[in-house]
């Protein structure tokens, strides 16, 4: 399920990167930075991606996510500061879902 | 394409009217509140759900959007009131209140602007009240919801502005519908006289200015509360 869902991660980035054509997006892998210190997206991008993010999964999977949830604005780590956490974090969710 | 336009508390009152003025303008109309609707129109879908529901929520945007096509507008018309002292409301009514009131709002505005986000366009409309501005003793519960759902309206005016969306309110007098059904007469009588302009309003009042709101036109206008019956803000 964490490859499948962060292949959903590096899908959506990759299609919102088509409208914002950010060099630090271009071939986003696990390491990409995405929001925070050496973060490649301001506010309105991470709310963006997240956006993206469920509908895909809604689309692929038939799973609703919430991914701006308590756990994920509690967190000392942030959940969106890497392809890799965001990917992991998905992960959870869906099998969360799915259970 | 005919555009899609979202109306919470649909079923009776001002909602049910707005539904059935938007249905003969030829708009696809998806009404919602928590009992079902005896409004049947080809154009029309009812869906039976807590406005502050945010699964409930997302699956009925998802549905419309597959089902109706693209929402373009979204009214939060649904609210409640329960006229009372302050130090005789139950807690338990003050959060009722506030779950549809404002809850309710908030959840609506998030699930259909991520929808409106990626057209980068859409129009929300948010109710207000006079009893806002006219700090109407009796009301803490309505009015304190009411008077956050401006806030919300005047910051997702600015989170939503990139994204092509705006949000307005409008805040209206007092209506002839079950909302008002339970306050005094005198109560009411003191409220109309405190409005330059003292009567009732009137469904068509409210879609003045929703049209107003709602116009391709208006797409720098956002962040704006508009209160009918000449009270001031």
């Amino acid at each position: 399920m964490q490859e499948v869902a962060t292949k959903i991660v590096v899908h959506a980035l990759t299609e919102l990167n088509q409208d914002w054509e950010n060099e630090g997006l271009r071939n986003p892998d696990v390491n990409t930075r995405l929001f925070g210190p050496q973060g490649n997206l301001d506010s309105l991008g991470l709310v963006a991606l997240l956006t993206e993010i469920e509908e895909r999964v809604y689309e692929e999977l038939g799973v609703e996510v919430f991914l701006a949830d308590d756990r994920a604005m509690s967190q000392s780590l942030s959940p969106f500061r890497s392809v890799r956490a965001l990917g992991d974090y998905l992960a959870k969710l869906i099998q969360e879902q799915q259970a | 394409m005919t555009q899609v336009i979202v109306i919470t508390g649909a079923r009776k009152g001002i909602g049910r009217g707005l539904a059935e003025y938007y249905l003969q303008k030829g708009r696809v109309v998806i009404g919602c509140s928590r009992n079902g609707s005896s409004l049947e129109h080809e154009n029309y879908s009812h869906y039976k759900l807590d406005v502050a529901d945010e699964v409930a929520v997302r699956a009925m945007v998802r549905r419309v959007e597959r089902e109706r096509g693209p929402i373009e507008a979204l009214i939060n018309n649904a609210g409640i009131a329960s006229m009372n002292h302050i130090l005789a409301t139950p807690l338990a009514t003050f959060e009722r209140i506030q779950r549809t009131n404002l809850m309710g709002v908030f959840v609506m505005i998030r699930e259909v602007a991520k929808a409106m986000s990626r057209r980068k366009h859409g129009r929300v409309v948010n109710f207000s009240t006079v009893a806002v501005p006219l700090r109407l003793a009796g009301e803490a519960a309505y009015a304190s919801s009411k008077a956050a759902v401006v806030s919300l309206t005047q910051i997702a005016a600015r989170e939503l502005a990139p994204m092509g969306i705006t949000v307005n309110a409008i805040g209206p007098t007092p209506v002839p519908t079950d909302l008002i059904r339970n306050v005094p007469e005198e109560k009411i009588k003191a409220l109309l006289a405190r409005q330059a302009i003292p009567r009732f309003g009137q469904l068509r009042d409210i879609t003045n200015l929703l049209d107003f709101f709602l116009s391709p036109d208006s797409d720098f206008i956002t962040g704006q509360v508009v209160y009918l019956g000449g009270v001031n803000g």
